[in-house]
């Protein structure tokens, strides 16, 4: 008897915390760019956010409809984009200088969709003020509103030509005279979309090579920085072909193999430090040992926690610019 | 009969669980943060992070080395992250006799979770 009414209450345990979950909203934050003809989760999550407005809805009945959604990016999803897109100008449209939508899901529709995916300001279309151009952005764009201080998140990109865009997230901008460092390169008088966004196109008279960025203006100097590769044309941005070894200790030395490395200055950045001047004689090679912050607490846990495995995810920064986004080097640090 | 009750029941009791955990896994429900990562401790009992992430939605949030979208680089100082979280978490750290707990997380950040570079 005592075992039923046990199960009776877990049961109602369990369907309570399963029907909260489906309750509780989209939840996907689109990372990655998404175009007609691709398949992927993320078109599904896709084709609920637009079904989720009878205005963009994907399609009525059959594939693609409410409770039908698929991973493929079609025509009818690309045309439900397009309505997405101008219904939301102000934001996705406007500050890209476009008067139409283009069916292509970019920075600025994702970090629309992201908006509205995780809930935020999600009926505020015609105010700027709160919105973003890089899907991490949708929070810089809740900092506050004018007294709000000047702070430097990140690029949309790390890597570009002259010539190209990329939008500065962050807070505190001013509608103009901002100023964007980069490097010993001062571009001035820049207008900000709203005061977390930054559009900023790269000067023709800046030579190739990586930068600091940095932004100011009259509240002061962000006290972030972060950094860009202006790249030279026809330059080819560093490739991580082979890690060596993949798996070992926090004192292993550590090879990576593929293309495009400099003679000199190289970085690593990873989600356990980064490592920089690093040399590449060859071009092809890049051998170095990190050097752990927390190596005495990080030992402790691998002798402590059995099994336990430390990933670490590293790109290759250079004046050719940045290791692919989608695939980083990864090492993973455990005891053998 | 009360066997069959508890064998009915069991199964309805994981199918539901199940579901859950699936939708759960494909939407990556949970609550929104997003800040830059100030300090970043390292928990050696539990072998996960303790993070505290500033403005503009910050907090404190244990990271459990689970998979990440681009850029993957918590649990770094200085990066900015944005995702979900899900209430809970607990960082455990050596003490004279055992482990014990430190801080009190807002909540785990859950695989649904981008980061700067």
């Amino acid at each position: 008897m005592f075992k039923a009414q046990f199960f009776t209450v877990l049961v109602f345990f369990f369907l309570f915390f399963s029907f909260s979950y489906a309750q509780s909203g989209f939840g996907t934050v689109f990372y990655d760019d998404l175009r007609e003809g691709m398949s992927s989760p993320n078109v599904l999550s896709l084709q609920k956010i637009l079904n989720s407005d009878p205005a963009t809805q994907v399609a009525v009945l059959g594939p693609g409809s409410p409770g039908n959604e698929t991973q493929y990016f079609g025509k009818a999803t690309r045309a439900a984009i397009i309505r997405f897109q101008n219904k939301y100008a102000a934001e996705i449209l406007s500050p890209a200088g476009l008067s139409s939508g283009t069916g292509y899901v970019g920075p600025l529709t994702r970090a629309a969709l992201n908006r509205i995916s995780l809930g935020l300001n999600s009926e505020n279309s015609g105010n700027s003020e709160n919105e973003s151009g890089n899907p991490l952005n949708n929070f810089t764009g809740q900092f506050g509103s004018a007294s709000e201080e000047l702070h430097l998140a990140f690029p949309s990109s790390y890597e570009g030509k002259t010539g190209s865009t990329i939008i500065l997230s962050g807070s505190g901008f001013t509608p103009t005279s901002n100023t964007v460092h980069l490097g010993p390169n001062k571009i001035e008088n820049i207008k900000a979309q709203n005061s977390s966004m930054i559009s900023l196109t790269i000067p023709q008279n800046i030579s190739p090579g990586r930068y600091e960025i940095s932004v100011s203006n009259q509240k002061g100097i962000a006290p972030e920085k972060s950094f860009f590769v202006v790249t030279a044309p026809g330059s080819a941005r560093p490739v991580i072909e082979k890690v060596e070894p993949t798996v070992g200790g926090l004192n292993q030395s550590i090879k990576i193999t593929g293309a495009n490395f400099s003679p000199t200055g190289n970085e690593v950045r990873s989600n356990f430090g980064i490592f920089s001047n690093l040399s590449s004689s060859d071009g092809k090679t890049i051998i170095f040992t990190p050097q752990f912050s927390l190596a005495a607490d990080l030992q402790s846990g691998l002798d402590k926690v059995n099994g336990l495995e430390l990933k670490m995810n590293f790109y290759v920064v250079n004046g050719n610019g940045v290791s692919g986004k989608n695939n980083p080097g990864v090492y993973i640090i455990k005891n053998i | 009969m009360k066997r069959k009750i508890a064998i009915i029941i069991a199964i309805f009791l994981v199918t539901a669980a199940a579901s859950g955990f699936i939708f759960y896994r494909t939407n990556g429900a949970g609550l929104p943060y997003g800040g830059m990562v100030i300090t970043s401790f390292f928990c050696p009992c539990s072998g996960n992070w303790l993070l505290t992430i500033g403005p503009p939605m910050g907090g404190t949030f244990m990271y459990n080395n689970t998979p990440q979208f681009a850029h993957e680089q918590l649990p770094r100082v200085g990066v900015w992250s944005v995702g979900l979280y899900t209430p809970g978490g607990i960082c455990l750290v050596p003490v004279t006799h055992g482990c014990a707990p430190v801080g009190v997380p807002k909540g785990t950040i859950t695989p649904t979770v981008g980061t700067s570079l």
